[in-house]
């Protein structure tokens, strides 16, 4: 260590950045090995595939631009694409939201925490028939749950799954209801903070909401921006909830069709890959986008204790 | 020629992943095992490489519940030919599973296949034309249900042994008749009184609610809009499979009806689908069932579901038809294939006429009226075990079953059994001949115009039209692309 | 952290503030609790109905709407599972992909989710960006040349296909542990790097140590991932012998007839470990929390 202190000039590797550099590749390089040899290839494959007509038994034909300017003029990409961006556009805030609050709920000093806890995380765990199958029952439009209580209400409910109007509302509410998996997150978040920092601040005097405001807040924002940005990657390419719930379909007339149920069927049920591909790589596009908007735009908002990274 | 076209595509996509991986990927492609040629076109015969019999597993990606592994076990106790059974996945995966791996080349010897998607599959060469192989066998055409075997078949040659089905029946709830002076043993016979029934039947709760419907024509049980039109005489597709006709006036005559249905004896679309799909895409019951509709259009298969539940009185008949209208029904179902690079087609082949023929059907009958002692014991029926068999395709089998094990049921039970044999024998529309090569599209753009018309958001006429012009599009497609296959 | 030291409030007298904190806390708690075991309530329904159906007769999980308590109770549905597949060697098979997969998920992740955090070195960013990108593509048009690759390494009908990528980690892991290594105290580093560790010995002595909620939870999510993973083991498993679990639930759906019961005894049965190992790991969190005195 004394060594590089020395003004010497050195070959920059020995150096002391030389020698983070270094580590940090090689740490990095399990993953570069693993990226390289198992994903690179079909990435470029399904790539190339996108500017060709694939029907997965004869050879590919080139076909240039042909996929991409048919998907422009499609009228059911423009849907999916809609029904997407709507379920993204409100599932990500609302399910961050939500997970955030009951990750504060949970991370209290409160009797039964860890059965609590449990409790939360249940719709993430118990598999998909079987919630699936509840929903059905709960948003059913005349005996349902929901609309029994709506009615107890005085507010006569909507037809939920069975309603174009209300049928990604319904899956919105869904997947808010199983967002476990990022209230796992935000806790984990909760808990890393160091305690010393609340106990400085209470003997400060700082009531709880400043506390909430001043230290859990900036110091849960990187946590925060982790799970907006995979909410934002993840939803854009939700499936499997729709797929069960509407039976493959995306019904009731293409309302909850989203992109990724439509790439599914032109991939194999169409048998048009090179088309799918296409497809899948505009969305590509727009999440990478999106996904460069966030990091460029964290710096004002995303905290973090250190200066070696953006976003 | 198919040969070198596939190695192609495949060297395509070795090159490409190669060159992400560093590894002389492209020289490992000859380290693939290499199939065979498809056998399409007829060119090469696949009984002509005979394998060693004791030798060879072979792979079968089917179901793998317990009635369907010991129909495969029983096979391997006669034949000594070794069965490897995997699952093949939902409808969902099932098709990714048998599509990726078929197109890179490593698919199983034998595959269980849908057959309302079969036209699609086998004009693409996905599965092997085994025709010389019953030739050699002596098996015919005749010897399968007309419709079924045809659905198996692509210009003139026979793509894979049907192996089940499930016609559609009128179902109708004796005590529900009865109970609102309907008498219990004439069931609706024209659509005309199916309205007039449904009417005397709907049952709502003091505070409006719909507390049993009568009938509801869409997707109650399972009921598309293939068995209306078809009822109706509507045309599907033409002879050629070329040309699309969800445009003919027969349909958009029978979906009228159906609307009209909907708004003088069901009331809201929304609500009644809804009511529906909550038990049916939950998967755990139906409608019928659960005593919530008292007249339901479903499959053969509902027997032996019905047979579970001695409480319920249930009776079947053929659909109700319209005027000027003709006795009709829709089935479609399963078959077993050969897939495109299967190494062991002898072996093969004798799996598939196991899953097709008497003695296979014997074993299968055998495992699942075992399965269903087990399950009266479980649930604590009461009364001796019913078992139901599946409706086979080949005629003897289907008489086999009739002797062996209809026999021992009731006298409602052998007379849905006997319309069941007269459908299949004479007036049953199939699935696959139905729906050409572009299956999927016309199955997706059929229910989503049915829906938009239920709905009141296109009429009729336009709903259809609009059917025609996107599966007809999509079936020009497929055309232009078997013909580039040859 | 210079915020905590910015906001001054006014200071109350020492008793009353006392008095007023015991009853403001009190009434927290009771709130809390309201709140918690609502919210219990809604969470906790897909179990209770997820036990119900498979105590029930067919008969009965038919019934609209549906009952809440078996009648009969069918317990014969739990033995009955074992006649229909061998899920001994199905959980033995989800282990033995289950324990690799959690390691990997766990080291070569934490490395290299380290190294994006705090280690400095150029083109580290765009590696990082191509590392998020990996999760934007749908593995629908991937999923063939993937297949083309295992099946010409010879991988297809082992396990190594659902094993091997994964031990050279994962982009969400990674990215997830980064965000919560760059919100550690950089001070124990700097210091530990005058006294001459290296990076490993930084990673390994003091990162780890103060990153175990973070550990902890990309090992449930591994877990997780493994446990209930249907597509990966469908596609890549060749031989009933190697099923997982999840792909096992396969026998009891028929065409046209699950025997839901059966199907509902099997998945309660997989997912009671799952939801007491959770709840025996939270145990733990709870009582760090405890220990430390959390308070917010």
């Amino acid at each position: 260590m004394a060594a590089v202190m020395r003004g010497t000039p050195k070959p920059w590797l020995k150096t002391l950045r030389g020698k983070e550099a270094i580590a940090c590749y090689l740490f990095i390089l399990p993953w570069i090995i693993g990226f390289t040899v198992f994903t690179l290839g079909p990435i470029i494959a399904s790539f190339g595939l996108s500017f060709m007509d694939y029907d997965l038994v004869l050879p590919p034909k080139f076909l240039g631009l042909a996929n991409f300017v048919e998907l422009f003029s499609d009228s059911l990409f423009y849907t999916s694409m809609w029904n997407t961006l709507y379920i993204v556009i409100l599932a990500v805030p609302l399910g961050m939201l939500a997970s955030f609050m009951m990750a504060l709920l949970l991370n209290q000093k409160v009797r039964g925490l860890a059965a609590y806890r449990t409790a939360y995380f249940i719709p993430s765990i118990v598999p998909a028939v079987a919630s699936a199958a509840l929903w059905l029952y709960v948003l059913q439009p005349e005996w349902g749950l929901l609309n029994g209580f709506l009615s107890w209400l005085g507010i006569q409910g909507p037809g939920w799954l069975a309603s174009e109007a209300w049928s990604k509302p319904s899956i919105i509410l869904l997947m808010i209801w199983a967002s476990g998996g990022s209230m796992i997150i935000f806790l984990a978040g909760l808990q890393n903070i160091p305690k010393e920092y609340y106990e400085a601040a209470e003997i400060d005097g700082a009531n709880s909401l400043r506390r909430f405001q001043y230290i859990t807040l900036p110091l849960m924002t990187p946590t925060i921006f982790f799970n907006l940005v995979m909410g934002v990657i993840g939803t854009f390419q939700i499936f499997s909830v729709v797929f069960v719930l509407t039976d493959g379909m995306g019904g009731p007339v293409n309302s909850t069709l989203v992109y990724l149920i439509y790439i599914y069927r032109n991939a194999f049920n169409y048998f048009r890959m090179g088309f799918a591909s296409s497809m899948a790589w505009v969305l590509f596009v727009i999440i990478l986008v999106l996904t460069l908007i966030q990091f460029r735009t964290a710096r004002f908002w995303v905290h973090y204790d250190t200066d070696t990274v953006e976003g | 020629m198919s040969v070198q076209r596939k190695y192609s595509r495949r060297q395509f996509l070795g090159i490409a992943a190669a060159t992400g991986t560093g590894l002389a990927l492209a020289a490992c492609a000859q380290g693939i095992p290499q199939a065979p040629a498809p056998a399409g076109g007829g060119a090469t015969a696949p009984a002509a490489q005979p394998q060693p019999a004791a030798a060879a597993t072979i792979n079968m990606w089917g179901w793998t519940d317990l009635v369907n592994t010991d129909v495969v076990t029983k096979f391997t106790d006669k034949t000594g030919i070794k069965v490897n059974l995997s699952e093949l996945g939902d409808a969902v995966f099932g098709d990714q599973k048998f599509l990726t791996a078929v197109s890179a080349g490593t698919g199983p010897d034998v595959a269980i296949q849908n057959r309302h998607t079969f036209m699609q599959f086998a004009a693409k060469k996905l599965y092997q034309d085994v025709t010389p192989l019953m030739d050699g066998d002596d098996i015919k055409v005749d010897d399968f249900a007309p419709v079924q075997i045809k659905e198996t078949m692509w210009q003139g040659k026979v793509y894979g042994l049907p192996m089940m089905t499930d016609v559609r029946y009128l179902y109708w709830n004796r005590a529900h008749f009865q109970e609102v002076g309907l008498d219990p043993t004439k069931p609706p016979t024209t659509w005309t009184e199916l309205e007039a029934y449904t009417d005397k039947l709907v049952k709502k709760t003091s505070d409006g609610k719909m507390d049993r419907y009568g009938f509801v024509p869409y997707l109650y049980g399972n009921s598309w809009m293939w068995l209306y039109g078809f009822l109706n005489k509507a045309p599907a597709i033409s002879d050629d499979k070329r040309t699309i006709l969800c445009d003919d006036p027969k349909w958009a005559e029978a979906l009228t009806w159906m609307v009209n249905f909907y708004d003088k004896h069901v009331g809201s679309f929304e609500l009644a689908n809804a009511f529906s799909d909550t038990l049916g895409k939950s998967g755990m019951g139906e409608p019928f069932s659960a005593g919530k509709v008292s007249m339901s259009a479903s499959g053969d298969w509902q027997v032996g579901d019905f047979l579970r539940k001695p409480d319920l009185d249930w009776d079947a008949a053929p659909m109700p038809i319209p005027d000027g209208g003709v006795k009709s029904t829709w089935s479609c179902g399963w078959s077993v294939v050969m897939a495109p690079q299967s190494k062991h087609q002898k072996e093969a082949w004798e799996l598939m006429k196991w899953h097709s023929l008497e003695d296979g059907w014997h074993a299968r009958a055998e495992a699942a009226k075992a399965d269903t002692q087990r399950v009266w014991d479980r649930e604590k029926i009461s009364g001796e075990p019913k078992y139901w068999p599946t409706q086979a395709v080949h005629l003897p089998s289907l008489q086999m079953l009739e002797k062996e094990y209809v026999s021992l049921l009731g006298d409602r039970e052998k007379k849905a059994w006997a319309m069941g044999m007269d459908a299949l024998k004479n007036w049953t529309h199939g699935c696959g001949t139905e729906m050409g090569v572009a299956a999927l599209e016309y199955w997706v753009n059929m229910d989503n115009s049915v829906r938009s018309a239920l709905a009141h958001k296109m009429t009729p006429i336009e709903a259809m039209a609009d059917c025609k012009k996107k599966v007809q599009e999509a079936t020009d497609r497929a055309w232009k692309a078997i013909e580039s296959q040859g | 952290m210079t915020t905590i030291t910015k906001q001054q409030e006014s200071q109350p007298t020492r008793i009353s503030r006392t008095q007023r904190t015991r009853v403001v806390k009190a009434v927290r708690s009771l709130l809390t609790h309201l709140f918690l075991l609502v919210g219990s309530f809604f969470f906790v329904a897909p179990l209770i109905f997820l036990v119900s159906t498979s105590l029930k007769a067919s008969r009965q999980i038919a019934k609209f709407p549906p009952d809440l308590i078996p009648d009969p109770f069918i317990w014969a549905n739990y033995s009955d599972v074992f006649i229909y597949a061998p899920f001994g060697t199905y959980l033995l098979n989800t282990i033995f992909i289950i324990i690799p997969t959690v390691f990997g998920a766990a080291i070569t992740s934490s490395l290299a989710a380290y190294a994006f955090a705090r280690l400095r070195a150029p083109g580290k960013n765009a590696i990082f960006m191509v590392l998020l990108s990996t999760m934007m593509l749908p593995g629908v048009v991937t999923l063939i040349p993937t297949y083309i690759l295992y099946a010409k390494l010879g991988w297809v009908g082992s396990f190594k296909p659902l094993i091997v990528p994964v031990l050279f980690g994962n982009a969400f892991y990674i990215f997830l542990m980064r965000q919560f290594f760059t919100s550690l105290p950089r001070e124990l580093e700097d210091a530990a790097l005058i006294d001459g560790c290296n990076y490993l010995q930084i990673f390994w002595r003091i990162i780890l140590p103060l990153a175990k909620p973070v550990m902890a939870t990309v090992t449930i999510f591994a877990f997780m991932g493994a446990w209930n993973d249907y597509f990966g083991p469908l596609i890549y498993l060749a031989e009933k012998s190697q099923y997982t679990l999840s792909l096992g639930l396969q026998v009891f759906v028929q065409q046209h007839s699950t025997e839901w019961g059966l199907l509902m005894a099997a998945s309660t049965m997989m997912v009671t470990p799952i939801i007491l190992l959770f709840f025996f790991a939270q145990k733990q969190f709870v009582q760090g929390i405890m220990l430390t005195g959390m308070k917010g």
